[in-house]
């Protein structure tokens, strides 16, 4: 039988990480069992009403919607976002310091205040806005990006954008980890360049590949905000994502559905958190 | 050799396009109200046409600038609400969140795998889910409507740990051990050790911090009912073209410390990481 | 290195910046703060709360603390229209002169401004016409101080002012004060602008040249002056032994004896300074008080003086000003009250002198200790954008509730960049969290939403009530009735009506023939400069959204493509007939969010009456405007409701709820009932007409004397002058009055969302969109919005 002991490591360990833990508690889980609780509950009388907000809510049209367009922009940015950042941090490295400049030059766009990004977007996008012009002028066809199925497309380019810049230093950090002895070591035995990366880097980008893959999905979920700065509550159906929805719901004050939607999404996050735990299982 | 070339002038090209943005705000806001009107004309008067920006202004003019800098008074007092508020919030992650990052990283205790797996999610559900339930708590406190309304919840953001724990994972057990062997105490360790060698993590994690924090819209919004707490990042969170001018100059003026901040982060980032990678 | 090169650039920015706040932190109070140091209020036009710590007569808050001034409104002698002066004598008396039936009157009072006795002077002798008196003032010892013009040489152009000297008894001389000639060069004689005596009976003018002079009261000599000749005096006072000058730069003192300018007040001037931002025009005429009136304290070197936030007290080189009387809860904060003065009166009370609706008011504050500092109950309303007849309503209910205490929430107060969705997120938090305000203005809300969602509580006891004493327009009040609970109601209404030619208004019966009827007028007549009057997206929204929203949804849940798609057409083609244009500069009207309420529109009869319209289109708000409609029906125009898209259709106006989650529903649904009530609805300035029957037959009468006919003019883009004298309608006029009233029973549609999204749509029509297009984006809009519900 196990004796449950705290050894003393241990307990130096639940020590550093307590009053964090408090915090957290008090700040974080107790408004979060709050919304729990109300997803359970009417309203504004709040009355016990079991799972039926559950229902309403798989039901409503607008939240099938958002939930979709939530899901495909996640898929489609955060590969996206992993393979070209790790193309240009893998390009930068590769030039060492001649080319560090071009760090800040990505990382630039985070810098930058959300209603700014607005601002410059609708300069740009608007239908007689900047790349319009530039596409009139190179002889092709203006395309309304903001009501249109484009609009999605001007989203995954604000999230890539803005956060390819910290991705590629996050990468960088990684790559530098690899010992440059391994790859002399490999170009001894004759390894080309594609097997150096395929056989070396990758594997050793693993714990990185975590990281970045959590950030970036932390991150999409931050593009909400130029897309309510710029397309306003009612977008076009393709930008259209579950925080529009949670904002219109609070609006309405339907508290009951944005509460058990909120439940909802958190339990999809907790499982694809799963998921990334067990592909990428870290080293205990 | 000319396929570096083409790699490097490939890299270049997409970093200037990237940043070519910000030099639209920045052009903008030197631009008179004159100027501004003409080049927007297409957008906001259907004046046909397109947008065409000069990207040096025809009339350069620090006319915004002075109107901001020197004529809104309110402009400085959400500054440095900005600064309080960022400030406080670092500080606090840095006190508070570097230490549990480090037990989270170094220390194996029990449910130590469902806490973090807690904090993972707990970052990551939005604000408006959340707003409501947390104006309860902060009302409970009597934070409301105060700073520390906001700075409090925001020290404890778990985002930061979440960053801090990648990097401290990178501290090489051996010298852990070897130092508690010479009988160094878990808090002389991490003192002395794991802040050093964590420090390209910590300074990550602050740096995005204070960009998260410096434009941070709607807590400040829903908490401080007084327009006199308010931070920079509320000073147009409405941006109408029809005030280009000022917009585009509070743009630069609130982008510029964050750049600052870059600047100077970027150089112990560095650092940090290649202290890490040396490890080895 | 590239390093160092940043990091030299990063500390040089930094450093700038730094310069820049440090240069501008003197400065750096926000708008809408009255000033570090004071205890004063913030503006009526920000969060609109007055009253706060600081009082001298103790605030305990809620009824803690005891002892408040108490305002009694004192009666003034029969024929009194307007008070020149008030004054405390030495001996203790009060004297008053004012202007009425006779040309000046003049009073006495034993008991402090209870009541008043005559006193005669003396002027026949002296032969002056009296109707010529400019002004009066009393000196501390009782004598009178008169200046008046000569009649034939104001008809000449010169305002020459001459003077006269009454001592206690009566008799009067002529005192010839030699002014010296104005600095301007002009031909014109110098004369004397503002008059005051000292505390010792020291004589204070101030001339045209802006000098201040003292002169001796024997001879009429002048004895001392003090210029400043870069100022405009607006007003100054003798406090102590000091003279008080204000003007645009704030208040400075200057000491009598020497002339020498005291210290600069920092503490006072940051509060004044507030004050006039609150009012940038003198003829602010939203509130009572157009400038300061100053008046001495005891002690010699200390000054009282008033706004519509309360009474005030400075002590000269004091750090703080002191709030004394708390104005939220007494007329101080009325806004038809205009104080023209202030003294003290007996140890400790105060005297305020002015005008309210023309008519001369005193009123009387004085300590009572028998009464709690503040009213036991505090009521919260809460209303999205400031309303002048809320306020009134605030006011008067206070009046007559003493015991509550009542502040006015503003949404958006429109300086602090804060849009309606934001406004109406933090009222949503702030209700569900249980700290909502008591009373909401639902106006610019989708009132849907808080009827739906049981947010408000069930008025029909209230309802009753009302009409079981007055009479209520049920269909009316009972607008937004739902299972048989009535949770909110329009406290007056709008009724949307066009005026125009007889014969052509025969074919106007909705909004299609009405569009026909514009276009065929702009054929008829293509260089009439307008022919509804209204040019701007704005303008035409606001009438015709509201006549045609309740056709858009079909079952309350699809929308009618059809019905919008006519809608559209029909404003393109008004627009078009009216040639219409966005004008350069005016697009206040779209701004993502909205800020712009707009809810009603009133009649445009100016221009109708100066032909710079062909018809009419609006909502009648008032009796006024319909005595005018009748007046032009009985010249042979005709007027009718206004049909869009639906008849029958009402503007609520100042819709009211009450908060189910608040704990002061009692006295919440007391408010209501008092808004509702006869008093209030007889109010000439309630914004619409009323929904209270006693009120609406109150409101027959004609409120203009009869020997006065009303009249208007107009003057439009022809030069020519129209006049048109208004009749007062007829019984029977009234009586089609209230059968409209009767007859209208849908509350126009209040969804804020379908109205933006109409709104930024019909901006893009105007512009040259294409009818298309934008009603498949509103639908668009609407439809996502729908799929939410």
């Amino acid at each position: 039988m196990k004796r449950f002991r705290i050894r003393r490591g241990q307990r130096a360990g639940i020590l550093f990480v307590l009053p964090s833990l408090l915090g957290v508690a008090w700040f974080l889980l107790l408004p979060f069992l709050d919304v729990v609780a109300r997803s359970f509950l009417g309203a504004v009388n709040g009355e016990w009403v079991g799972i039926s907000n559950y229902q309403t809510i798989f039901s409503n049209e607008a939240f099938r919607l958002a939930a979709g367009n939530t899901v495909k922009f996640a898929v489609v940015c955060i590969p996206l976002l992993i393979v070209i950042s790790l193309l240009i941090s893998v390009g930068l490295t590769h030039f060492g310091r001649k080319l560090g400049f071009l760090k800040s030059a990505f990382l630039l766009p985070m810098a930058i205040p959300v209603a700014s990004v607005a601002l410059i977007w609708r300069l740009l996008f608007h239908s007689q806005g900047i790349v319009n012009g530039l596409m009139e002028q190179l002889g092709g066809n203006p395309v309304d990006w903001m009501n249109s199925p484009a609009a999605f497309w001007v989203l995954v380019l604000t999230y890539l954008w803005k956060n390819v810049g910290y991705d590629v230093i996050l990468w960088m950090a990684g790559l530098s980890a690899i010992p440059y002895s391994i790859y002399e070591a490999a170009e001894v035995d004759g390894a080309g360049s594609w097997k150096c990366f395929t056989k070396i880097t990758l594997p050793n980008l693993k714990p990185t590949l975590y990281t970045i893959t959590v950030l970036s999905f932390l991150n999409s979920f931050k593009v909400f905000r130029e897309a309510y700065l710029v397309g306003g509550a009612y977008p076009h159906d393709s930008m259209y994502l579950m925080q529009h929805l949670f904002n219109n719901w609070y609006r309405d004050l339907s508290m009951d559905k944005m509460a058990a939607a909120a439940v909802v999404v958190a339990v999809v996050i907790f499982l694809v958190m799963l998921c990334f735990q067990r592909i990428w299982a870290r080293e205990d | 050799m000319g396929k570096k070339v083409l790699i490097a002038g490939a890299l270049t090209a997409l970093g200037f396009v990237i940043c070519y943005p910000v030099i639209y705000l920045i052009s903008g806001s030197f631009m008179g109200n004159g100027e501004l009107g003409e080049g927007l004309s297409p957008i906001l008067k259907n004046g046909g046409g397109f947008v065409a920006w000069h990207v040096i202004p025809l009339f350069p003019t620090l006319k915004n600038f002075v109107e901001l800098l020197l004529d809104s008074p309110e402009f400085f007092v959400m500054f440095w609400n900005s600064v309080k508020i960022t400030a406080g919030v670092l500080a606090g992650q840095l006190i508070l969140g570097a230490p549990a990052a480090w037990g989270f990283a170094k220390y194996r205790f029990p449910g130590r795998k469902l806490l973090f797996g807690l904090y993972v999610l707990l970052m990551i559900l939005p604000f408006q889910v959340m707003m409501l339930s947390q104006y309860l708590v902060l009302d409970e406190l009597h934070l409301l409507n105060t700073h520390l309304g906001i700075i409090l919840p925001a020290v404890f953001s778990t985002f930061p740990v979440f960053i801090m724990v990648r990097f401290f994972d990178g501290v090489p057990d051996q010298i852990l051990e070897s130092a508690k062997i010479d009988g160094a105490g878990a808090f002389q360790i991490f003192w002395s050790i794991g802040l050093p060698l964590g420090a390209g993590g910590i300074i990550s994690a602050l740096v995005l911090s204070f960009l998260e924090y410096w434009n941070l819209v709607e807590q400040p919004l829903t908490f401080l009912k007084d327009p006199a707490l308010w931070p920079l990042s509320l000073y147009l969170p409405n941006i109408d073209l029809n005030d280009a001018g000022i917009a585009f100059t509070s743009s630069v003026v609130t982008l510029i410390p964050a750049v600052l901040v870059f600047f100077c982060g970027q150089e112990y980032l560095e650092q940090g990481i290649v202290a890490s990678a040396v490890k080895e | 290195m590239k390093g160092f090169g940043k990091k030299v650039m990063a500390l040089f920015l930094g450093t700038c910046l730094l310069f820049g706040a440090a240069c501008s932190n003197g400065e750096a109070e926000p708008a809408g703060n009255g000033g570090g140091n004071t205890s004063a209020a913030g503006s009526p036009g920000g969060a609109g709360t007055s009253g706060n710590a600081g009082t001298s007569a103790g605030n305990g808050g809620g009824g803690q603390g005891m002892g408040r001034f108490v305002e009694t409104e004192y009666s003034l002698p029969d024929g009194v229209e307007y008070m020149m002066d008030l004054r405390l004598l030495e001996d203790g008396t009060l004297r008053m002169a004012a202007i009425g039936t006779n040309p000046l009157m003049l009073y006495s009072s034993k008991d402090e401004g209870k009541s008043w006795e005559p006193v005669e002077i003396s002027m026949e002798q002296l032969g002056v016409d009296k109707t010529m008196i400019q002004s009066a003032r009393w000196s501390p010892s009782g004598q009178l101080f008169i200046i008046y013009m000569n009649q034939d040489e104001v008809m000449a152009g010169n305002m020459k002012t001459y003077c006269l000297l009454f001592d206690q008894k009566g008799t009067g001389k002529e005192l010839t004060i030699d002014l010296p000639p104005l600095s301007s060069g002009s031909g014109n004689s110098n004369r004397i602008s503002d008059v005051h005596f000292a505390p010792d009976g020291g004589l204070y003018i101030v001339d045209v040249n802006q000098t201040i002079y003292q002169i001796d009261l024997e001879s009429g000599k002048i004895l001392k002056n003090y210029a400043n000749p870069d100022t405009v005096v607006e007003t100054f006072a003798v406090i102590g032994k000091n003279l008080l000058v204000k003007t645009e730069d704030g208040v400075e003192f200057y000491d009598l004896e020497t002339g020498k300018s005291l210290a600069r007040q920092e503490a006072l001037n940051e509060y004044i300074k507030a004050f006039d931002s609150r009012h940038p025009s003198a003829a602010d005429v939203s509130t009572g008080v157009s400038d300061y009136v100053y008046t001495a304290g005891k002690d010699g070197n200390d000054l009282y003086f008033c706004d519509e936030t309360g009474l005030y007290h400075y002590t000269l080189d004091g750090s703080v000003v002191e709030q004394v009387i708390d104005g939220g809860l007494n007329s101080l904060s009325s806004t038809t009250l205009k104080v023209r003065g202030l003294i003290r009166s007996g140890e400790e009370g105060f005297l305020i002198f002015g005008t309210e609706n023309s008519k001369a008011k005193l009123i009387a504050f004085n300590f009572d200790s028998s009464v709690p500092t503040l009213p036991g109950t505090e009521l919260t309303v809460y209303a999205l954008e400031d309303n002048t007849s809320l306020r009134q309503a605030i006011r008067m209910y206070q009046h007559d509730n003493p015991d509550v205490y009542v502040t006015l929430e503003i949404g958006m107060s429109g300086d602090d960049g804060v849009t309606a969705a934001d406004a109406i997120r933090t009222l949503n938090t702030n209700l569900m969290a249980g700290k909502g305000p008591d009373v909401l203005i639902l106006d610019g809300m989708t009132i849907g939403n808080y009827v739906e969602k049981g947010m408000l509580t069930d008025l029909s006891d209230v309802i009753g009530e009302v009409s079981s004493a007055d009479g209520l327009f049920e269909n009316l009040v009972n607008a937004y009735q739902s299972d048989g609970k009535v949770m909110a109601v329009p406290v007056c209404v709008m009724l949307p009506m066009i005026l125009g030619n007889a014969d052509g208004l025969g074919s106007v019966t909705d909004l299609k023939t009405l569009t026909a009827y514009v276009e065929s007028l702009r054929q008829k007549n293509p260089d009439a400069p307008g022919i509804c009057g209204t040019e701007t997206v704005d303008g035409l929204l606001r009438w015709m959204y509201g006549i045609s929203s309740a056709a858009w949804l079909k079952d309350g849940n699809i929308l009618d493509e059809a019905a919008l798609n006519e809608f559209f057409d029909c404003l393109k083609r008004i627009s078009e007939a009216e040639k219409s244009q966005i004008p350069a500069g005016n697009e206040s009207i779209i701004t993502s969010g909205g800020g712009n309420l707009y809810l009603s529109y009133n009649m445009d009869l100016f221009s109708y009456l100066g032909g710079d319209s062909l018809i009419c289109a609006g909502q009648m708000d008032s009796f006024q405007v319909f005595a005018v409609l009748e007046t032009f029906r009985s010249q042979g125009d005709a007027y009718q409701s206004l049909n869009g898209q639906t008849a029958g259709v009402f503007q609520p106006m100042l819709t009211v709820g009450v908060n189910a989650k608040g704990d002061q529903s009692e006295t919440a649904k007391g408010f209501v009932k008092y808004l509702l009530g006869k008093d209030f609805q007889s109010n000439e300035n309630l914004g619409g007409l009323p929904v209270n029957r006693a009120a609406f037959d109150a409101g027959k009468k004609n409120p203009f004397p009869s020997d006065l006919t009303p009249s208007m003019s107009s003057m439009g883009a022809s030069g020519e002058l129209k006049d048109l004298e208004i009749q007062w309608p007829s019984e029977n006029s009234f009586a089609e009055l209230q059968k409209r009233m009767e007859s209208v029973n849908i509350p126009a549609d209040s969804n804020q969302v379908i109205r933006e999204a109409v709104e930024a749509e019909a901006k893009n029509l105007l512009e040259g969109g294409s009818v298309a297009d934008a009603v498949q984006n509103v639908i668009k809009k609407v439809n996502l919005y729908l799929s939410e519900q």
